[in-house]
């Protein structure tokens, strides 16, 4: 990773510093509170929609979907970006009056990019009871290792 | 005309369903989350769409006794456990044998058959 230095600079809350630091992850959240805006905005304080972990040796990311079935989502990965796709619509059914619309209807597509590369190959996502669950393994050269000290 | 009015929406329409609260009764602890709904009205039935995203059937509970119709979801266990909740009062009269709840991709569908009595009905008239 050390090589690719000249990629923090192009994020700037990425910066050297801050990798695999909390601040990170606090990025990427703002960055899928942006994504899943359209979900959100009928939220209140305290409604969970987005989530993003760093457990080591997995980034996990999860979102509120509901309503979106597997043919909604469109999810690729390459390298250290992430895009996803996603739309749900909110038809009023057929011969029905509408007497009252809370739910809205979903539209995102967004790039981001995670705080390392991960392995693409590996990446499991998993939609269950309208939530999203990705699990992004990092690259090998991203995993944490542990470093034996030899007696001289 | 509108049957449905949620009171707390101060919308203009009549006092079919009105929202009784938000929040549960209980005070429980657990974090309270956004429940949006859709509600329609189609000649026979209402119908109830609501976003509960995580939650399992086990943990969803309608109730209706009339006139309230209560919603609530649970959401996760223990510590990060969140709740869903919303009550409504329905004055329409409905079918209590004519209620069914389906719950698909985080998203309730609740049918509410309207009683026999209050269904629009169509008066022929016959050339005398």
């Amino acid at each position: 990773m050390l090589t690719r230095f000249s990629d923090f600079n192009d994020w700037p809350s990425f910066g050297f510093a801050d990798f695999g630091s909390p601040r990170g992850s606090q990025h990427l959240r703002r960055e899928l509170e942006r994504l899943f805006g359209e979900v959100e905005r009928q939220a209140q304080p305290g409604a969970a929609t987005s989530s993003f972990k760093d457990d080591g040796s997995n980034f996990v990311l999860t979102a509120d979907v509901p309503g979106l079935t597997e043919n909604d989502i469109q999810i690729s990965v390459s390298g250290d970006t992430v895009t996803l796709r996603g739309e749900r619509n909110v038809a009023v059914p057929e011969g029905y009056s509408t007497h009252r619309r809370e739910r809205s209807a979903v539209s995102f597509a967004k790039s981001f990019q995670l705080p390392t590369r991960v392995d693409a190959d590996k990446v499991v996502a998993t939609l269950k009871y309208g939530v999203l669950t990705l699990t992004l393994p990092k690259a090998a050269e991203a995993q944490p290792r542990q470093i034996t000290v030899k007696a001289a | 005309m509108s049957f449905f009015n949620l009171t707390r929406s101060k919308e203009k329409e009549d006092k079919s369903v009105s929202q009784v609260n938000d929040a549960s009764p209980t005070a429980t602890r657990a974090r309270q989350l956004a429940l949006p709904v859709d509600i329609y009205e189609g000649a026979d039935e209402l119908l109830l769409l609501a976003d509960l995203p995580g939650v399992e059937p086990e943990g969803l509970s309608v109730s209706f006794e009339a006139p309230e119709l209560r919603i609530e979801g649970r959401r996760g266990s223990g510590d990060t456990a969140s709740v869903y909740s919303r009550t409504f009062r329905v004055s329409e009269q409905l079918d209590p044998a004519g209620i069914s709840a389906e719950l698909n991709a985080g998203v309730l569908k609740l049918r509410l058959a309207k009683a026999a009595h209050t269904k629009p009905r169509k008066i022929e008239v016959r050339a005398g």
